[in-house]
């Protein structure tokens, strides 16, 4: 698990972006270096929303950003509107990037304190000369009425006088202004309420149907993922564990790590779930995670990622890394012992070498 | 730990643990009079965990600070009362309080980070109240310190006693701030939002420990979140906070299938779920909460309610008894009731809901 493969990969002409073996390092002193992301691959289809999960560290921001460039990734393709953006000077990148937007999690700070809202929504007309002032205005004042806000209520104030809600719709309305055609959002719901999250997530997701909209959406919150997503990609340090469609992936996960995650949030809404929909019973003997710390990125386990840390692991995790491939329709996995689906052809040839894989295969199986 | 010491001995009493009585914590600014717990009434009985819940401003974190006595100086004013196994705390000299925090009454605060000195070694962080409180030697403090390590699951912790906070992870530091809050084997334990800021599977981590620790030592639990769905599985009681009032109080199963409180229906509607389709438009509560310094006359959640009618903004909703008796709520026109679904019913054919 946690590898990774080109197999969750659709048609490339059909696809509004599509990241290729994305690799991004960050240097520490001493020649070593921080494995962020380690060969990710995953497209959008234009108007789809994919759905980034993982834990902290697990390299999905990093994976977002890199998406924009921001930085440059080590090696690895990202191709927009079929045009990549890796081999893009500096101009041609700045012409590209209105196209692609951001929104961040904390939106008090990614809004500029001194400026005013007005200032704040309008600056990406004025960078790029669109409109006079008083179309730009105009721009402005229809953009923030979309996300519910008065422009001339709020235009001449100053981010600290809202809430975060608040904030969070005026970083919404500047990131449109430009009519892109991807965003990517990053935990944009994170700091909320749960009140204000689900008014910001129907935001977003009328947004996104009255512009046309394609998101990538980075969330540790499952549930808040299965939400918005239509496709979702589970991350581990920095390498993709599995890949389905959001009602898929929740209703039949088959990475292990998939499965922790589902439990740990399930465990904390027990009460409330009732077990309809999502077929999870927890097992307390296969499903106990081991209780180690995150592995280091610096130096990041052999074979596997996960490997440290899984119920199922054995000899052949630590030695070949699995890649991606699919157990099911529109599902992808990279792991040996996947829960519910056949194993790896690596897994099988090991167990039919007597190798011991015998054991999982018969829980696999089970 | 047979040869401990205490300072002062709290004798177990025949009633609750703690009684909480018309709390009202006032804070003066310059916005005027800020309301933060308006009257709050609860008791905990020993070895249960209460959850007390609310949106962000509703005076969850001011009525647990206040709780336990942990307020600024100036500017503030504390009134009702907090009976602590027979003790009263309000009013009780600040040196009384000091041998109950970090004897008695532990408390986890939200950022495990910052709630632990960056430039101590963890060891000495651990063992400080053993040392304070217990009168512990240093090595009687070590050991405890070790087991207590151990205990909330962190390996190698002879070694690991040596190292400063900003080695450890979040959820490590976390479980570092938990084995200091339990060092002395408090009676009542409050942690304000202790998985906040932490991943869902170090979360769920935190809170099966807060259980197990809670369920081997027989202490009584506050647990303060944002997040219902969160506390659900996770408590025996759980208070529903509006606008520095309690709005609805019952155990977590009453709570849960028979609420009440238009407010709570709405927190519980308002978060997606795994088990929901993909896509499904969430239901949001309208508006905002009010100004703390300038409430509405009547019910204060009844401009964004669903139920609210006229009488609503005029009258202010008592806290009453539902089926079971340790269920109250306060609202005129309740959910599940004929009376709440006529007032949903008339609301809706206004047009005033959609």
């Amino acid at each position: 698990m946690a590898g990774s493969g080109v197999a969750q990969l659709r048609e490339p002409s059909a696809a509004l972006i599509r990241v290729e073996d994305l690799v991004v390092d960050f240097p520490l002193p001493g020649r070593r270096k921080v494995h962020a992301v380690s060969g990710v691959s995953f497209d959008v289809y234009p108007g789809e929303t994919l759905g980034l999960v993982g834990e902290s560290g697990c390299g999905k921001s990093t994976t977002g950003r890199a998406v924009l460039q921001l930085p440059r990734p080590t090696s690895g393709k990202v191709i927009f509107d079929q045009v990549d953006l890796t081999k893009l000077g500096g101009e041609e990148l700045r012409q590209k990037r209105t196209e692609l937007q951001v929104i961040f999690q904390d939106p008090i700070s990614s809004l500029y304190p001194r400026r005013t809202v007005s200032d704040l929504v309008t600056e990406p007309l004025s960078i790029w000369g669109i409109g006079t002032r008083s179309e730009r205005e105009d721009r402005a004042r229809a953009m923030l009425a979309e996300v519910n806000m008065d422009y001339d209520a709020v235009g001449w104030r100053r981010p600290y006088e809202f809430s975060i809600g608040q904030c969070q719709r005026i970083s919404i309305a500047r990131a449109l202004m430009l009519n892109p055609r991807l965003v990517v959002c990053d935990e944009p719901v994170s700091a909320l309420d749960v009140s204000v999250q689900a008014q910001i997530i129907n935001l977003l997701q009328d947004m996104k149907r009255r512009h046309g909209l394609t998101l990538v959406f980075i969330s540790h919150d499952l549930s808040v993922v299965k939400n918005v997503s239509d496709r979702v990609m589970v991350m581990f340090l920095g390498k993709v564990c599995e890949v389905a469609s959001a009602d898929r992936l929740y209703t039949e996960p088959a990475h292990p790590y998939t499965r922790a995650l589902m439990l740990a949030s399930i465990g904390a809404s027990k009460a409330l779930v009732g077990g309809g929909g999502v077929k999870m019973m927890p097992n307390p003997e296969t499903d106990a995670e081991k209780q180690t710390e995150m592995p280091s990125s610096i130096t990041p386990p052999s074979g596997c990622r996960y490997r440290t840390r899984c119920p199922h692991a054995e000899k052949i995790c630590a030695e070949v890394e699995p890649v991606t491939r699919r157990v099911g329709d529109d599902h992808y996995v990279a792991c040996h012992f996947p829960i519910g689906a056949p194993l790896s052809e690596d897994a099988r040839q090991l167990a039919a070498d007597g190798g011991g894989a015998g054991s999982a295969a018969g829980r696999a199986g089970g | 730990m047979g040869a401990r010491r205490r300072v002062r001995e709290v004798r177990p009493t025949d009633g609750p643990l703690l009684e909480v009585e018309d709390l009202r914590t006032y804070f003066e600014t310059r916005r005027g009079l800020v309301k933060a717990v308006d009257g709050v009434s609860f008791e905990l009985i020993a070895g249960r965990t209460l959850a007390i819940v609310g949106e962000s401003g509703s005076g969850k974190t001011v009525l647990s600070r206040s709780v336990m006595g942990l307020l600024p100086q100036r500017n503030v004013t504390r009134e009702g009362r907090v009976r602590f196994a027979g003790l009263d705390l309000v009013g009780a000299p600040e040196h009384e309080l000091r041998e109950l925090w970090g004897d008695q009454i532990a408390m986890v605060f939200q950022d495990p980070v910052t709630s632990l000195n960056p430039v101590v070694r963890i060891g000495r962080q651990i063992t400080e109240s053993l040392r304070h409180h217990v009168g512990m030697s240093r090595s009687e403090a070590r050991a405890a310190a070790t087991a207590l390590l151990r205990s909330v699951g962190i390996a190698e912790p002879e070694q690991r006693l040596r190292w400063y906070p900003h080695q450890f992870s979040g959820g490590m530091c976390q479980r570092i701030v938990i084995a200091s809050a339990i060092a002395c084997g408090p009676q009542l334990l409050l942690a304000d939002e202790p998985t906040t800021g932490l991943d869902v599977t170090v979360a769920a981590q935190i809170l099966d420990l807060l259980q197990r620790l809670q369920h081997e030592r027989q202490m009584s639990m506050i647990l303060v979140s944002h997040d219902l769905g969160l506390v659900a599985g996770r408590s025996d009681d759980i208070i529903v906070m509006y606008a520095g009032k309690v709005v609805e109080k019952a155990p977590t199963a009453t709570l849960l299938s028979d609420t009440r409180m238009p407010y709570t229906e709405a927190l519980l509607r308002s978060a997606p779920r795994l088990t929901d389709g993909s896509h499904r438009r969430l239901p949001t509560i309208p508006g905002a909460p009010p100004d703390p310094s300038d409430y509405p006359a009547g019910c204060r959640f009844a401009s964004r309610c669903a139920y609210a009618q006229p009488r609503c903004a005029e009258e202010e909703p008592p806290l009453r008894p539902g089926a079971v008796p340790e269920h109250t709520y306060a609202c005129w026109y309740p959910v599940g009731t004929p009376h709440g679904a006529e007032a949903l019913e008339l609301n809706r054919a206004g047009g005033a809901v959609g």
